[in-house]
């Protein structure tokens, strides 16, 4: 046993409410320092996994292992996680700055020169109380405590809600400069898959509860293929094939391919005046998340 | 095994700490707890004032002396104690999903909670108590007038008012943050059985003593209390809701 014992590991891991399963049977394991990316549409279980893994809520059967240990009430596992939660609620009358104040006193990594700088960056309003910030300034601010804790798990769930297009460039650089500089394992639940796709080294993208996906970006990147033509030469093309999606428009049709296709896959689509293109992290979680005979097949996509 | 996976990647802080950080955390904000109680308190003193002067102004003679001891039962001294109602509740309602945000243990923030609402009932209490000392000194002195020294406050000595003040608000402070953490933990359906259960006993307790034949002993007995012992006595269902309180936080999930 090395370092490459999981930092994150969660398994069957099942949360339901009254009449509702939000996860069901999750299990994964992250290595330690790596960006993950937790996709997955509205109402997935995003934030219900979140808040299982960092003790805020409690699962109705399986575990949730942090460190090894589970992190209910669990105050030395919890102290090396810092959990940006989207909703996250402030009490009145608190001003960012006595947020910001009191990050140190529990988060024994906090670099208060490195928030300074973030708050600079985000142009937040430091003495106006937290409820009367826009969204995004409430988003900026739980994106500089999360990024200044510099705990060694930080988990953000959608944490650019309301950030305009400049904020969010300001958090992608910062989190890529911090992390090359203090690497650290980093939990991001996201719904703009296309733009953090270059930060993220590992993906697990959650359905209905269900994990579709646990993969490597690296992996999973070129994994599918857009095949476009006639509609009739792209379904004899496809066929023996999983097809993860199918336009068409006219007699022309687009089909998403899994599994990685062969040179002579090429030259056979080149030769049928077939044109292929690589798929968009986005555009392919989308057609796994719709697929209809979509299964919890964990990493199908490359290794089918 | 050299598991990094268990080794501490950040020095870690002892659970003593940590409660005296849930404390400061409750009072990096400091009109919750001390600006607004005092700012109710001045208000109160204030109008109080005004009163007395309308009383001179208006009321001539011996009955003026009379009006003005009827001020004696004013209750406006315990008005700054309602406010920490909403004290209690917020405390669960904000802080706690704030102070679980800030990776802090429900245990941490429960015993830092305790401590801080113990040690406000303290400060707050000191202050109305030399306030109602210099009030009675100011009567001495020939001015009748009376805001702090009213209700039981009158007769009582320091130490009475002083323990009356200091239970009082910890009562509040436990009863309000157990009901919002009853509601936390099992919302609406959570305070109707809670509501049905205090009913239950308090007629339970009355049942007993009437169907026993032991109530007018107990009437007896109660009368019978000094003041002091009366609101030494209200710590222990002060402490039996912050119990109740505990026990429902312990399990209650975060919400969005």
């Amino acid at each position: 046993m090395t370092s490459q014992n999981p930092v994150i590991q969660v398994d069957d891991l099942t949360r339901s409410y009254r009449d509702v399963a939000a996860l069901q049977n999750v299990s994964f394991a992250l290595q330690p320092d790596i960006i993950c990316g937790l996709l997955g549409r509205n109402g997935a279980g995003k934030t219900t996994l979140m808040r299982m893994l960092t003790g805020q809520d409690f699962p109705s059967s399986g575990t949730a292992r942090m460190f090894g240990e589970n992190p209910v009430e669990n105050s030395a596992v919890l102290q090396q996680i810092c959990f940006v939660s989207e909703g996250q609620r402030y009490p009145d009358g608190y001003h960012a700055r006595h947020v910001l104040a009191g990050a140190p006193w529990f988060f024994a990594n906090w670099d208060a020169a490195f928030a300074d700088a973030l708050v600079d960056k985000f142009r937040l309003p430091l003495k106006r109380d937290v409820k009367k910030l826009s969204r995004g300034q409430q988003s900026a601010l739980g994106v500089i405590l999360g990024l200044a804790s510099r705990a060694p798990i930080t988990i953000f769930d959608e944490p650019y809600l309301g950030l305009d297009a400049v904020a969010r460039q300001i958090f992608y650089d910062a989190l890529l400069a911090d992390y090359a500089e203090n690497p650290r394992t980093i939990l991001l639940s996201t719904h703009l898959i296309d733009e953090v796709s270059n930060l993220l080294e590992h993906v697990l993208v959650l359905d209905e509860g269900r994990l579709l996906l646990d993969q490597d970006a690296e992996s999973l990147r070129g994994s599918a293929s857009a095949v476009a033509g006639r509609a009739g030469d792209v379904d004899s093309f496809a066929e023996g094939r999983r097809v993860l999606h199918r336009d068409t428009l006219g007699g022309l049709a687009t089909v998403t391919i899994s599994g990685r296709l062969t040179p002579a896959d090429h030259r056979a689509a080149t030769a049928a005046g077939l044109e292929i293109a690589p798929v968009s992290f986005q555009q392919l979680i989308v057609d796994l998340s719709t697929h209809p005979d979509r299964r919890p097949a964990v990493a199908s996509v490359a290794y089918e | 095994m050299t598991a990094i996976s268990t080794d501490p990647a950040v020095a870690r802080t002892g659970t003593p700490r940590r409660i005296t950080n849930v404390m400061r955390l409750h009072l990096v904000n400091r009109v919750t707890y001390i600006g607004i109680p005092w700012i109710i308190t001045a208000v109160a003193l204030g109008i109080s004032i005004i009163v007395a002067l309308l009383i001179v102004a208006s009321v001539s003679g011996p009955d003026q002396q009379v009006a003005l001891e009827g001020m004696g039962y004013s209750w406006a001294v315990l008005s700054p104690l309602w406010y920490l109602a909403v004290v209690g509740v917020q405390a669960v309602n904000a802080v706690f999903p704030f102070a679980l945000g800030f990776s802090i243990t429900r245990r941490e923030y429960a015993l830092g909670t305790l401590l801080t609402y113990v040690a406000m009932a303290a400060f707050n209490a000191t202050g109305w108590a030399i306030l109602t000392e210099i009030e009675r000194a100011i009567n001495a002195a020939g001015v009748t007038f009376h805001h702090f020294t009213a209700l039981w406050f009158a007769d009582a000595g320091v130490g009475t008012v002083w323990l009356s003040l200091f239970s009082l608000q910890l009562l509040i402070f436990a009863v309000t943050s157990a009901f919002a953490a009853v509601y936390a933990r099992w919302r609406a359906l959570g305070m109707v059985v809670l509501w049905v259960a205090v009913a239950v006993v308090l007629i339970g307790i009355v049942a007993f003593a009437v169907l026993t034949g032991t109530a007018p002993p107990i009437i007896d007995w109660l009368f019978g209390l000094s003041t002091a012992s009366l609101f030494a006595a209200l710590l222990v269902p002060a402490v039996l809701a912050f119990a109740l309180g505990w026990l429902a936080l312990r399990w209650a999930p975060l919400r969005g």
